[in-house]
């Protein structure tokens, strides 16, 4: 016989773990895709312009 | 996008911006609801009686649960009818945020309900003696799971087509929201009609604290919805600038 | 010969647009004159419903007292399959033949094209029912010959179509249509399962019309909704 304290615990457990879990993959992914990004935009300003003067995110705009 | 949001320093709200509001008000609202939950509220009687007769065990605790579970069914609801309107407003207006706040409020339901079956379950085992009795609102919850997890499995079956795809995905998005009353007609209304002693006792009338309880539970769970599909809709959209960004630098490449 | 009448269809269709009824009539004609000659989708249909029946009856063993509590799923589910055998066919085949293009090319409005299929697989499923319930009564001894059955029935079978034709023709644009279609199809057909086979079984038991008029309401409900709000979808699925 399983006390039934356990099964509150359990229940709990599971929701938190579960929705932790989940916003944590979010984040991992946004920072990934961000990381990308900016990676993308360096190589767009450095084609753009030879010298690399500037900012980068201006030059993205265009 | 983010620049976007907190440009403009007059108030403390603008500034923070509306997902930082969420953060705030969750971790205000998550101490509290477990606290209430597991400690604050009592244990009903008519409920430990029901558990009795079940199982021949004297303990109300497991009925703890209800405040975790109730609130991720209204949670997994609220994203469903966001899943309607993200649906409905991308075959008017055609905007791809559109079909972002479907697809990101699909997927979002879509875990609160899993929770809501985990933890329905949870609470079967103590209180029925068996994981699943095809009670008839945990079989209603099953009954959206499965249409929403067809909508996840449409969206990935759509193949080269996006514009396609979110087009049937709406068309899903908004049927799927007008059986959700008829589903509840036939799966619970009805049974339930047709067996008044059974509603009269598990409606017995909740103690205040309890439903004080049960209400903070899902206005915390509500706020955490709202929360996820937010940073899941910045995801899609972070996504979504990638890869536009990507078709942009292959046209420069291919016409210099 | 039929492709110089449908020809004719569409020319009378182009000079006076045709109001939304007759459209829906003339595409209804199309499709039973098409079926009538090929026979393509009923003869599957109807040999795979008795296929079902014989399965059943291994299945259950049909001959003791079990007949009369499985009978109105047995029926249920062999016009749910037989219906989404039905629709994926008749979808599928125009979206591989190419001749669904043509059909959206004519000044049609999307709403008869939606109704005229709906309505076509209805008819259809009701041959098929018509085969169904005296094969069923008299070789497998099941208690199909009841006078409700023929309100269930039309609106049970109205339900798997009126959804079914919307998501037949998206399941026929994705990978993996076969499996598509079930998945998408069965879920929201939970309330139209439901009541159909509740009011069946009513109707075998002999319960009073108020025990079965809250199934029937869904039913009708059902119907309404799904007919009405596919019409007005159709054409979103349908543009191109």
């Amino acid at each position: 016989m399983i006390p039934h304290v356990l099964y509150v615990l359990a229940a709990y457990t599971v929701v938190w773990l579960v929705l932790l879990a989940y916003l944590f993959t979010i984040a991992r992914r946004q920072a990934s895709i961000r990381r990308e990004l900016e990676e993308l935009q360096r190589t767009v300003a450095h084609r753009q312009s030879p010298g690399g003067s500037g900012p980068p995110a201006s030059r993205v705009r265009q | 996008m983010e620049r976007g949001l907190s440009q403009p320093k007059t108030g403390v709200l603008s500034t923070l911006g509306w997902l930082d509001l969420l953060w705030l008000l969750s971790l205000v609202g998550i101490p509290t609801m477990l606290y209430l939950a597991l400690v604050w509220a009592p244990e009903d009687a008519v409920m430990a009686e029901l558990v009795y007769r079940a199982t021949g065990v004297r303990d109300g605790v497991a009925q703890r649960i209800f405040y975790t579970h109730v609130p991720m069914a209204m949670a997994a609801y609220i994203s469903f009818f966001l899943v309607f309107l993200g649906s409905l407003l991308y075959l008017w207006r055609r905007q791809i945020v559109w079909d972002i706040v479907a697809r990101s409020s699909a997927e979002v339901g879509v875990v609160f309900t899993t929770l809501a079956l985990i933890t329905g379950s949870l609470w079967g085992m103590p209180t029925w003696g068996a994981p699943w009795a095809w009670d008839a609102r945990l079989t209603f919850t099953l009954v959206l799971w499965l249409i929403y997890i067809a909508y996840l499995m449409l969206r990935s079956a759509g193949g080269g087509n996006p514009a396609r795809t979110a087009r049937y995905a709406a068309v899903l998005g908004i049927v799927g929201f007008f059986d959700i009353p008829l589903i509840h007609w036939a799966v619970v209304i009805i049974p339930e009609g047709m067996h008044p002693f059974i509603v009269s006792e598990s409606r017995a009338s909740l103690p205040p604290e309890m439903l004080f309880t049960l209400i903070v539970a899902i206005l915390t769970f509500a706020v955490l919805a709202l929360l996820v599909i937010g940073q899941r809709i910045r995801l899609e959209l972070a996504r979504e600038e990638l890869e536009n960004l990507q078709v942009a630098m292959d046209r420069e490449r291919s016409a210099p | 010969m039929a492709g110089a009448r449908t020809g004719t269809v569409s020319a009378e269709a182009e000079r006076s647009l045709p109001s939304f009824a007759f459209q829906v009539w003339i595409l209804l004609g199309k499709e039973a004159a098409i079926e009538l000659r090929s026979k393509e989708l009923l003869l599957p249909v109807v040999v795979f419903a008795i296929v079902a029946l014989v399965s059943f009856h291994f299945a259950f063993d049909l001959r003791g007292d079990v007949s009369p509590l499985v009978a109105p799923g047995i029926l249920w589910i062999a016009i749910f399959f037989s219906g989404m055998l039905a629709l994926g066919r008749s979808l599928g085949r125009e979206t591989e033949r190419g001749s669904w293009e043509g059909m959206l090319v004519a000044p049609l409005d999307r709403g008869a094209l939606y109704l005229s299929k709906a309505l076509a697989t209805f008819l259809l499923l009701t041959v098929l029912e018509a085969v169904l319930l005296p094969v069923g009564a008299l070789f497998f001894r099941l208690p199909f010959l009841v006078p409700g059955l023929f309100l269930v029935l039309p609106l049970g079978t109205l339900g798997v179509t009126s959804v079914g034709t919307l998501f037949a023709l998206m399941a026929a644009n994705t990978r993996a249509r076969e499996a598509m279609l079930p998945i998408l199809l069965l879920p929201l057909l939970v309330p139209v399962m439901v009541a159909s086979v509740k009011a069946t079984g009513g109707f075998i038991d002999g319960l009073s019309w108020g025990e079965v008029q809250p199934w029937i309401g869904v039913l009708v409900a059902f119907d309404l909704i799904f007919l009405t709000l596919s019409t007005l979808l159709f054409d979103t699925v349908t543009e191109e």
